[in-house]
């Protein structure tokens, strides 16, 4: 079981604090659901634990590890930061086996990500001309490639269709009961409710509260997480 | 070979720099000997003799080393306009680790085109002489020397290349700052500095020189061209190095 630790994370752009002094620690064998408005800190957060971001103190761990010290970071972690990730001139398979050649993974672990994602009869053509979904398909396979510990997922759900969020919400409750750490960032409150196990919420960088769904949705007395989350964080009323 | 170099030469080949701009330099470094051949003594244009077989082989060395610097500026830079970077660093968190499969990725195929050209215009070369009753002597003339040359030189256009887009991030920015380089400041710098003999010196004025046989009128020799461009290629990827390191994405 992989183990993830924030602890103390700060992260200040010129004085302003976007991530502030956050302390959590995703539960392996658990869906945990990542949340706050825009601006709250989410992707730096998850960037920072990634190694993609350099914090201004405090540690992001992997099993005690910093990302970059990992020995087999891509088997230690699968990372969904972004969909628009790809070349668009390279093939959707093209895409994965230049992941897999750094990895040292075979390019049949490729053609098995691909049919997971249902992207196999796709995976010849450029990704330039895939839809949101495939390449949020194409984008989850990659964080598949390794057959990883733990995953952390930044807006997963995000355009996809009906079918594809009832699949996702299926394969991260699958991949949660193997044991592995599922981490996942939303802004789709509704679907998170019917994915998580636990939920992290931040607002303006700092911690409001990490808990288990079913206790959150108790003290709140049977509202739902939208309205937990109204109530817990800063109302930001767009201008 | 490393999981990384691998990695980056398959980047290379799925995409489509590679594929246009060294196909171009190929047909160019098979035209130029035959448009010579054709062109020779007419008007100022010298006849061929045995020695325009050097002249064969250096010629489409600039260009071909223009091709191979736009492949690693476009494998460098390339990554972070398609944001590509992203799913390099999960890969491969270490920054130069990533930088040292590209620049051995890069400076690979300036070789590899670098041996292609030379049989190409040796090949060529040789029949259009061939063709004009003219002896062959591959092993005059300071040809072989050459022949071994332009490999190197491609190979040091393509680092140069990568440690200039590994500096910049962005592909326009890139190709645009290396275009102000070589056509206005090379050009600038001497006039200014009062010093006509820096443009021998500067990086562009070295790759000319270290194809030549012999030192011209006040400029270096091809060995110290080589040691000035060694010496820019080392300077250009240690900064390029050190600014990965600590910038972020």
């Amino acid at each position: 079981m992989t183990r993830i630790e924030i602890d103390g994370l700060t992260k200040r752009y010129r004085g302003v604090a976007a991530v502030d002094d956050l302390t959590f620690a995703p539960a392996p064998g658990r869906v945990t659901g990542f949340v706050g408005n825009n601006g709250a800190g989410k992707s730096t957060t998850l960037r920072m634990l990634l190694g993609l971001t350099r914090p201004t103190a405090g540690t992001a761990t992997i099993d005690g590890h910093a990302y970059a010290d990992l020995a087999d970071p891509i088997r230690a972690i699968g990372a969904m930061v972004d969909p628009n990730v790809f070349h668009p001139a390279r093939s959707g398979r093209n895409a994965l086996r230049v992941v897999a050649r750094a990895a040292k993974l075979p390019d049949a672990r490729v053609d098995q990500v691909l049919g997971l994602v249902d992207l196999d009869k796709a995976a010849g053509r450029r990704v330039g001309g895939y839809s949101l979904g495939m390449r949020q398909r194409l984008a989850l396979a990659a964080a598949l490639l390794g057959d990883p510990a733990a995953l952390i997922l930044d807006e997963p759900a995000n355009g996809l269709d009906p079918h594809g969020v009832h699949w996702l919400r299926g394969l991260l409750r699958g991949l949660a009961a193997e044991g592995r750490t599922v981490l996942i960032s939303s802004h789709l409150l509704a679907e998170l409710a019917q994915t998580v196990d636990d939920v992290v919420v931040i607002d303006e960088g700092r911690l409001v509260t990490h808990q288990p769904m079913s206790a959150l949705l108790a003290s709140a007395e049977g509202s739902s997480l939208e309205d937990v989350f109204m109530s817990l964080t800063t109302r930001k009323v767009p201008s | 070979m490393t999981p990384q170099l691998s990695a980056e030469l398959l980047k290379a080949r799925t995409t489509r720099a590679l594929w246009i701009a060294v196909p171009v330099v190929l047909v160019l470094a098979a035209a130029i000997p035959v448009i010579s051949g054709g062109l020779a003594g007419s008007g100022d244009v010298p006849a061929l003799s045995s020695k325009t077989l050097l002249d064969f082989v250096r010629a489409p060395v600039q260009l071909a080393g223009a091709a191979v610097l736009l492949v690693g500026l476009l494998s460098a830079a390339g990554e972070f306009r398609h944001r590509t970077v992203f799913l390099t660093r999960l890969a491969e968190p270490k920054p130069a680790r990533v930088l040292g499969a590209k620049l051995a990725a890069v400076a690979l195929i300036g070789l590899v085109v670098g041996l292609v050209v030379d049989v190409i215009t040796v090949v060529t070369g040789a029949a259009v002489l061939h063709a004009h009753d003219i002896p062959i002597q591959v092993s005059s003339y300071g040809v072989p020397r050459i022949l071994l040359v332009v490999p190197v030189v491609l190979a040091a256009y393509g680092v140069i290349g990568v440690a200039v887009g590994t500096l910049i991030r962005s592909t326009a920015g890139a190709v645009g700052a290396t275009l102000v380089w070589a056509f206005v400041i090379e050009g600038v710098l001497p006039v200014v500095t009062n010093a006509p003999h820096l443009a021998d010196r500067l990086p562009s004025g070295a790759f000319r020189a270290v194809l030549h046989t012999h030192a011209t009128a006040g400029g270096p020799a091809p060995s110290t061209a080589a040691a000035l461009l060694a010496a820019y290629a080392v300077g250009l990827v240690a900064v390029a190095s050190l600014l990965d390191k600590v910038r972020e994405l």
